[in-house]
């Protein structure tokens, strides 16, 4: 039904060194997303991992 | 017995009956005497104490025969009685008991079977009461913001082409354009009764060249809100859907209800008779005995109002009753109404209620709408406030600070920042532009923010964040559905 624009991806990490959030580029806008499947950029982040449309980059050490 | 001056209550009369040869103590009375003392009972011209005598109804007991030749005589009052009906208007609620039972049947305005079902509103919608008379039912309205008050985003968006993009709160456009492009307005333009409207400004027009473009404006509900549907019950509630609309292009418009914990699918049309005009719309949606809702915070149903669709959509048999997903059949003769630029789409008034009749719109103050909306949406900064939140470092570049809700969120947000935050701190201050949700479990008031890229801060040190940058400086939180 619909299509969020993803440009890019990237885990941030907790001070765990943990991931805990995905920063997307989403429609444009910087975006912190958090890994919850409640969220609803996150379910279309997925979706379009699993599609093989997107790639998660690693986070920054 | 009335008398000059006084009123007459009752009716009664005076009867006399007399017995001679007979040798028998029973005698039936020409009247039914309520007691012995109501009669004058003589033998031989002697009164008799009522003791010597009983009387039940017309039958008179001596307690004594008679001898042949006594002569017995019995005089009494008997009382005709009267109907007295009160005048009209003259009983008042005192007059009737707490505890009467006042037949439905005598209730006008409400159908016989209104005993089973008091609250179908059918049944009073068949009697003598208007609906619009029907009391006011707080929380009816499953639809957020129908009124189209709230708007926390801004009040325009300029060239949507695409889905997911708010304007108005929790009304989300659906579809993408393909070659079509709106601005999206938080409208005054309203119907009597309404303030605002959810208003699509064409901008560059509809063609439909792809089989997938479509546009349309929806709202989602979370599951947990919707147990009393009994979705999926032999029980299921049907559902009305109400609104107002004015659109320039006249036709057929499609709105559907669109189960996503069960991929299933209801579309209604309805005609837009006159262009550039505000007409209600009434539509009932049956309920569906397949298929329950998920009891938890995610969205589980969705109402969809078309504006143009693509083949995608269109190419089957409109689907009028519950079944499975079928995109061909949920926007079937769906008038392309964003066909040119001249056209404007206005929207407002939406409720959506269990029941086979639409009612009157449940209106609600701002404060009410604005608190709903708040479950999905907050932000934070953006004026000369100079919010401050009390935070600590860890390391020297990081820092968490936490950040009080107005209600608390509906899952963990999506956190989108502007302009720059700066943290305070007895050495001085550090900036950042990099902000993210740290943790955050549903229904709390407290959020927890992570902001990275800071330098020389002590690590474990209190400092105070504060967002720098004047109007331009938001953090949004965005909980939607």
């Amino acid at each position: 039904m619909e299509h969020m624009n993803i440009e890019s991806a990237k885990y941030g990490l907790d001070m765990d060194g943990n991931p805990n959030t995905i920063t997307a580029v989403i429609e444009g806008v910087i975006m912190s997303v958090p890994l919850n499947p409640a969220n609803r950029h996150y379910v279309e982040i997925m979706k379009q991992v699993e599609a093989g449309e997107l790639t998660i980059a690693e986070a920054d050490e | 017995m009335s008398y000059i001056g006084a009123k007459e209550l009752k009716a009664s009369d005076i009867r006399r009956f007399d017995v001679t040869g007979s040798t028998s103590a029973t005698h039936t009375l020409t009247w039914s005497a309520p007691t012995e003392q109501s009669l004058i009972v003589t033998i031989n011209g002697v009164k008799q104490h009522e003791d010597a005598y009983s009387v039940s109804g017309t039958t008179l007991t001596l307690t004594s025969a008679l001898v042949s030749t006594d002569k017995l005589e019995v005089i009494g009052i008997n009382d005709i009685g009267t109907t007295i009906t009160p005048a009209e208007g003259s009983v008042t609620n005192d007059h009737i008991s707490t505890s009467a039972a006042i037949a439905t049947s005598k209730i006008s305005g409400l159908a016989t079977s209104a005993t089973t079902d008091t609250t179908n509103a059918s049944n009073i919608s068949s009697g003598t009461l208007p609906v619009d008379r029907v009391p006011y039912v707080r929380g009816k309205n499953l639809i957020i913001n129908g009124a189209m008050q709230v708007a926390q985003r801004n009040s325009t968006q300029t060239g949507i082409t695409g889905a997911a993009q708010f304007v108005i709160d929790r009304m989300r456009t659906s579809f993408t354009l393909g070659t079509g492009a709106y601005t999206l307005n938080h409208s005054t333009d309203a119907p009597e009764g309404f303030a605002n409207s959810y208003h699509i400004d064409v901008t560059t027009a509809m063609t439909l060249g792809g089989a997938n473009d479509g546009c349309g404006m929806l709202q989602q509900f979370e599951g947990q809100n919707l147990q009393h549907l009994k979705k999926g019950t032999s029980n299921a509630e049907d559902l009305t859907l109400s609104f107002w609309i004015k659109s320039t292009k006249t036709g057929t418009y499609i709105v559907e209800l669109y189960d996503n914990d069960n991929t299933r699918q209801i579309a209604k049309s309805y005609t837009v008779n006159s262009s550039d005009t505000w007409e209600k719309k009434e539509l009932t949606f049956p309920g569906d005995t397949t298929g329950s809702l998920d009891n938890d915070n995610q969205s589980s149903l969705w109402v969809n109002f078309f504006f143009a669709a693509g083949t995608t959509y269109t190419s089957g048999t409109l689907n009028t009753s519950w079944a499975s997903h079928v995109n061909a059949n949920r926007a079937v003769g769906q008038v392309n109404a964003l066909d040119s630029t001249s056209n404007n789409i206005y929207v407002t008034g939406i409720q959506l209620e269990v029941g086979d009749v639409a009612t009157p719109f449940e209106h609600e103050t701002y404060g009410e709408t604005l608190a709903k909306c708040q479950r999905y949406y907050q932000s934070f900064g953006g004026g000369s406030t100079y919010d401050n939140y009390a935070g600590r470092s860890y390391g020297t570049g990081s820092a968490f600070w936490s950040v009080p809700l107005s209600v608390p969120l509906r899952t963990s947000p999506t956190l989108t920042f502007s302009g720059t935050l700066r943290l305070f701190g007895s050495s001085g201050f550090s900036d950042s532009t990099s902000l993210s949700v740290y943790g955050y479990d549903s229904g709390r008031g407290l959020i927890t923010i992570n902001s990275t890229a800071f330098s020389g801060l002590t690590d474990n040190r209190s400092y105070n964040a504060s967002y720098i940058g004047g109007t331009a400086a938001v953090m949004k939180l965005d909980a939607e559905l």
